[in-house]
């Protein structure tokens, strides 16, 4: 659990985070979001000190942060950038063992985990000989993100990880985060300018602007009652109502006590790609299974009820 | 540029006091004899401070002349390609020689051509030359392939491409070279004076080897001055070429 | 000889800049002989066939006359003339082999190595036999003329120059398209053992340089120490200083500015002008403070000499400090901090490791520019090297001019090629 409590940090005239409170808990996803400048980045940077605070504390579990020592706190906390920033001089395995290295790990012990890592993020375990410039785009923010876990982090800070890479690679780099933050049980924080992004991603949205924290909520309920103008702005304007679609799945729409005829759905389908097909098919009802095998019938209208 | 801003510019003042002490040294006697109060010729006489200044001047400036033109026909010849099988050898020559000391070359240049001006000319023009290349070479290089591309699509001729498109694209690197070349050749010149060649080097070593400090202050003074009037009119031209 | 026309390979400059030109002169026709890559082999052909007419070398009887030049016939022989001509065709017929091969559009790239390789060694075969012919030449000479007493001087002629040139550009154009380390390391040891071997077997003894060295040899060990001391010296000072001020530039970007306007105004000033520059001030600080004077302090001798030479190397190191800093990428560095590394990890496994080549390489350019210039410490008592140079340029002597510059040069390569094997070791990933 991370627990910011009025933090404050100004750079000269400009108050870049201003008395910015946030919980976030255990397992949680938070995404901070905002326009450009807002402090999101600085708020990251403030939680494992690469910015120290003019006032206001962090406590990662409780413990607050000042009081660690630096480079103690930093390796609790794993940190992604959008630049990698892998060592061009060190092989990927080299990389990826760089905190277990730090801390003093065993060889055999780093050896392992370096394997473990490889898997999780899907890469080869030939990959681990190669150098950082051998690797694409795509593979070296892999190799990012395996090397900020590799000391097991309680917490994951991500600053725009995923934002120099091209949107298929994007989009396989998000579903395999979410897929390691479910085996893992890791706290993730993330800043990102992405909207799709912290939707796909986040189970907590943080929206700030001008170093003020505005309003901080599930996504659902962001979108659907957003604090401010400039929020329902940035969450998309006239077509907000289509990214309200992104939070639901079809399962929880759907009567389960009719059934319809056709190919059907899966419950866990978002309701955004649900009105997709019913547009591609020419229908304003798909018929709906759930794990278990139930089955039912979603239509336009339950998909659009709020 | 309007004269007096032109005034203004370093180059102006440097270049102006290098003129006027020149002219005024041998009348600076009183001036030496106070600062060196038991030597008994406290101005060098052996040759006019204006005369070794053209001296040095003519040597430098004409083996840079020299230097230049030849340099930057090699390297442009290198990159056409009826002569690019040379630029490897070329290449190869002006990284060894540029490991080679500026004082070898200038002794290395007396067994073959004697004592006097002639030696010193050699070897400035054979040093001074590798700047040259190396810097044409790079700059031709840098030149963007977009840029040949769009002056071949438009119809230039290869010899309009190289004079509107690749020279001017590669003129600054060009010039750093040049400006090499030349700074080099007038610290060579100053040694050109132990192998007879009159120059203000001439002061310097007449006097380290006299033991009469102030023939070797006034040598420098004006080499240095020399030198700086001439970086800095480089400089100047570096900027005006950026614009 | 000539690698110009392989197909355009990412990464090589040499063939990424002919691949520039290629479109500039698309080649119609696949030919066997691409007259772009014959020329040069041509026109070194015609240079070394000029200089035919010219003295392999000069004998003269006394160092005081100059001498006579004899050709290569007279002074090599058939036997000589033979083994020579024959080294040169077949270094001229794999070059243009070479030549051929390099307009094939499917080039391989061992043989490519391999024919280097071969150049190369052919090339140093000749500078060896060379500098044995004028060494048996001058035996020979010095052997008829035993009436002389001994005083007969065998000097090295135009044609030997022009012809070890050639074959020392060939030597190192073929080494540069040799890319093992060991085997490029190897040729260039096997030529230096080759020749010290010819001189350590007295086959050179009778040339008059080899007998300037004999004489001047204590003196020359002497020197030679001397010499690498005021570089070594220069570097002591310039290197920690300089660093900092690179370091502080990179640090403090545009507060440098000022600092390097000055150390590139003391670059400006020729050499010998900043050495005795320093000889009125220093003098009058070793004058004012008597202790410093015990200590080797003065204005003469060693120490101005080793303040010039650190005040050159301050500019060159001070730029390259600052490029190797920025050469780090920003992020690794970054991320390095992110992850908790102290200050000393960052810099020990991070900063300087990726500093490092740059580094080396602007050392590099900086010893090789002090050896040139640690020669004017002779004028100034310092000593050296430049002492041979200037005492044979006093006494119209060729052959003490020729030993201290060619030494001097020879240093100058070694320590060249010295740092670039460093170089080349500590990079790992040449693709990088």
């Amino acid at each position: 659990m991370i627990e910011l409590e009025h933090l404050s940090r100004r750079f000269g005239a400009t108050s870049a985070v201003d008395d910015l409170s946030l919980t976030i808990p255990r397992g949680d996803i938070c995404a901070l979001i905002g326009p450009s400048g807002a402090g999101k980045s600085t708020a990251l940077r403030l939680i494992n000190r690469l910015i120290e605070p003019d006032g206001g504390r962090v406590l990662i579990g409780g413990e607050d942060a000042a009081r660690l020592p630096v480079v103690a706190l930093r390796r609790r906390l794993g940190y992604v950038i959008q630049s990698v920033g892998l060592f061009p001089h060190w092989t990927v395995a080299r990389n990826i063992a760089t905190v277990p290295r730090l801390l003093g790990w065993e060889r055999r012990r780093i050896a392992r985990r370096v394997e473990e890592l490889l898997a999780l993020v899907g890469l080869e375990p030939a990959h681990g000989g190669r150098y950082p410039h051998q690797l694409s785009g795509g593979q070296q923010q892999r190799v990012g993100v395996a090397r900020a876990l590799a000391a097991e982090p309680e917490v994951l800070l991500m600053d725009e990880p995923f934002g120099a890479v091209d949107p298929l690679t994007r989009r396989s780099l998000q579903d395999a985060l979410k897929d390691i933050q479910a085996r893992t049980g890791t706290t993730i924080v993330l800043v990102t300018h992405d909207i799709d992004e912290a939707l796909r991603l986040a189970t907590t949205l943080a929206f700030l602007t001008g170093g003020r924290l505005v309003q901080a909520a599930t996504p659902h309920a962001m979108l659907a009652a957003p604090a401010s103008p400039e929020i329902a702005a940035f969450l998309g304007g006239p077509r907000l109502g289509l990214r309200l679609l992104q939070t639901a799945t079809a399962g929880a729409r759907t009567d389960f006590s009719r059934t319809a005829a056709g190919e059907p759905l899966d419950a866990d389908t978002p309701l955004d790609e649900v009105v997709a097909r019913m547009v591609a098919a020419g229908v304003t009802a798909l018929p709906v299974r759930d794990r278990a095998g139930r089955a039912g019938v979603i239509t336009l209208a339950d998909v659009v009820a709020r | 540029m309007r004269p007096w801003r032109l005034a203004r510019r370093p180059v102006v003042w440097v270049g102006g006091l290098f003129v006027l002490l020149t002219l005024t040294m041998d009348r600076l006697g009183p001036l030496f004899h106070w600062l060196f109060p038991r030597l008994d010729r406290p101005v060098y006489s052996r040759a006019g401070f204006p005369e070794l200044a053209l001296s040095h001047a003519a040597l430098a400036g004409g083996a840079s002349l020299v230097a230049a033109v030849a340099g930057i026909g090699a390297a442009v010849f290198a990159t056409r390609p009826a002569g690019r099988g040379f630029a490897p050898a070329l290449e190869t020559a002006a990284s060894i020689a540029q490991t080679f000391p500026p004082v070898a070359v200038l002794a290395l240049a007396v067994p073959a051509l004697g004592y006097g001006a002639a030696p010193t000319l050699l070897a400035l023009v054979l040093y001074g030359l590798m700047p040259v290349i190396a810097a044409t070479l790079a700059g031709l290089r840098a030149v963007p392939a977009g840029a040949i591309e769009a002056a071949e699509g438009s119809g230039f001729s290869p010899l309009a491409r190289l004079w509107q498109v690749e020279l001017p694209l590669a003129a600054p690197l060009i010039l750093t070279g040049l400006r090499t070349s030349t700074i080099i050749g007038i610290g060579t010149a100053t040694i050109g004076s132990t192998v007879g060649a009159l120059t203000l080097g001439s002061p310097i070593l007449d006097g380290l080897a006299g033991e009469n400090p102030a023939f070797v202050l006034q040598g420098t003074v004006l080499v240095a001055l020399l030198a700086i009037t001439v970086d800095l009119a480089f400089a100047e031209l570096a900027r005006r070429l950026a614009v | 000889m000539n690698a110009t026309a392989t197909p355009p390979r990412r990464g090589n400059r040499a063939d990424a800049a002919t691949a520039g030109r290629a479109h500039a002169a698309p080649r119609a026709d696949r030919r066997a002989w691409d007259p772009a890559g014959v020329a040069p082999i041509v026109a070194a052909a015609a240079l070394a066939l000029a200089a035919l007419p010219a003295g392999f070398v000069g004998v003269a009887p006394n160092r005081l006359v100059s001498g006579v030049p004899r050709g290569l016939w007279e002074a090599a022989g058939p036997g000589g003339c033979l083994a020579l001509a024959m080294l040169a065709a077949a270094l001229a017929g794999l070059a243009l082999t070479g030549a051929a091969a390099a307009s094939d559009t499917t080039p391989c790239r061992r043989q490519a190595t391999l024919r280097a390789g071969l150049i190369a060694a052919l090339a140093a075969g000749i500078v060896v036999l060379l500098v044995a012919l004028a060494g048996a030449a001058a035996h020979a000479a010095v052997a008829a003329d035993s009436g002389g007493g001994g005083r007969t001087r065998v000097s090295l002629g135009a044609a030997f120059w022009v012809w070890l040139s050639l074959a020392l550009l060939v030597f190192a154009g073929a080494l540069r398209r040799v890319p093992p380390l060991p085997a490029r390391a190897a040729l260039i040891a096997a030529l230096a053992a080759a020749l010290l071997l010819l001189a350590g077997a007295g086959a050179i003894t009778d040339l008059s340089l080899a007998r300037e060295f004999a004489v001047n040899r204590a003196g020359w060990v002497d020197a030679a120490g001397r010499h690498l001391l005021l570089v070594g010296g220069g570097l002591l000072v310039a290197l920690p200083i300089g660093g900092a001020l690179g370091g502080w530039a990179q640090v403090r970007p545009g507060r440098g500015t000022g600092a390097f306007a000055v150390l590139n105004l003391l670059q400006t000033i020729p050499s010998i002008a900043l050495f005795a520059l320093l000889i009125g001030p220093l003098t009058a600080l070793a004058n004012a403070v008597p202790a410093l004077r015990g200590l080797g302090f003065g204005g003469i001798g060693a120490f101005p000499a080793i303040i010039a030479l650190a005040l050159y190397a301050l500019l060159p190191v001070a730029r390259g400090v600052e490029a190797a800093l920025r050469a780090v990428p920003a992020a690794a560095v970054a991320a390095g901090r992110g992850m908790g590394m102290t200050r000393l990890q960052l810099l020990a496994g991070v900063v300087l490791p990726l500093a490092l080549p740059t580094l080396l390489r602007m050392l590099r350019v900086v010893v090789v520019q002090l050896v040139g210039l640690a020669v004017l410490g002779a004028l100034i008592g310092a000593g050296g090297l430049g002492g041979f140079i200037f005492r044979g340029l006093g006494q119209t002597a060729a052959d003490l001019v020729l030993l201290g510059a060619l030494s001097t040069i020879l240093l100058a390569v070694a320590a060249h090629l010295l740092i670039g094997a460093l170089i080349a070791l500590l990079d790992p990933e040449p693709a990088r």
